[in-house]
């Protein structure tokens, strides 16, 4: 059965999905933020971009201190130090998996929780639609509106009372 | 958002709530990163570091071939950690939104069983 909704939330749904929605084929995404409920995701966005970029220019700077002191030629101390940076590349790679992996939402589980909620909504869904159905087959629609004393209801007002 | 008064509501903005909540949902989904991109990016970003690592090691052996290589896993992962901190702050938001649908579901559920019975 189709679903009809009134021309106002049809409205209201557009715009709000115009909204949440990232554009197709937009290389940047932009990330949807609720800046009133949800300033946390993007701060810790904010930290680990910083530290990768200190990181980076770290290593650079050790780089062009290699090439303005020895020329081509690495020397012995610098292979120390490499193997240190080496060690440092490994550490920071560790410490992204490990965040990535506690971080709160993990894709397996989002995806997992979506397919559930969404089984949810279409079995709700399913329901409504039967007791639609039923109320409109029945010759009275098997339904009285609580409101109006005696009438018959519009196929959507099929129940009285709790 | 205001959370509707769900026992207030009549039948039909009920039914009609369910169906907006349904909508909803079903908007949700393209935002949901499945789990296979996932994956792609934790092998870009594995990917990236051994190349850093990688090229310092053989730099101490070959000099500056492995700087380049080095260089070239920096500009991996620069890009591979970009890519995963706007997915990982969208599939946050995602996770926001889907909580809130459940609950605002969870609520629509317990209001039409009220109603109807389960």
């Amino acid at each position: 059965m189709p679903i009809i909704l009134p021309e106002s939330e049809i409205k209201e749904l557009a715009s709000r999905i115009a909204m949440e929605t990232p554009a197709q084929g937009s290389a940047e995404r932009t990330p949807v933020h609720d800046s009133a409920t949800t300033p946390l995701s993007a701060d810790r966005g904010m930290s680990i971009w910083s530290g990768l970029i200190g990181f980076a220019i770290l290593q650079l700077t050790f780089v062009a201190g290699v090439i303005a002191s020895t020329g081509v030629h690495v020397g012995e101390a610098w292979k120390t130090i490499f193997l240190v940076l080496s060690g440092l590349a490994l550490g920071f790679g560790a410490a992204v998996l490990l965040y990535r992996h506690f971080a709160s939402s993990k894709p397996a589980e989002l995806e997992g929780d979506y397919r559930a909620l969404k089984g949810r909504a279409e079995r709700l869904l399913s329901r409504l639609d039967r007791l639609e159905t039923d109320s409109t087959l029945s010759g009275t629609n098997g339904i009285v509106s609580g409101t109006v004393t005696g009438s018959v209801a519009t196929p959507l007002h099929w129940h009285v009372g709790p | 958002m205001v959370a509707p008064a769900f026992s207030d509501l009549s039948d039909r903005e009920l039914a009609n709530l369910i169906r907006d909540l349904v909508v909803r949902i079903a908007v949700l989904a393209p935002q949901i990163e499945p789990r296979v991109h996932a994956r792609k990016r934790t092998i870009k970003i594995v990917r990236s570091i051994l190349l850093m690592a990688g090229g310092l090691l053989t730099a101490t052996v070959v000099d500056l071939w492995g700087l380049i290589i080095s260089g070239l896993g920096v500009w991996d992962c620069i890009e591979a950690v970009e890519d995963d901190v706007r997915e990982m702050n969208r599939q946050h938001a995602a996770g926001r939104s889907l909580v809130q649908l459940e609950m605002e579901l969870a609520i629509a559920e317990v209001e039409f069983e009220r109603r109807h019975g389960p």
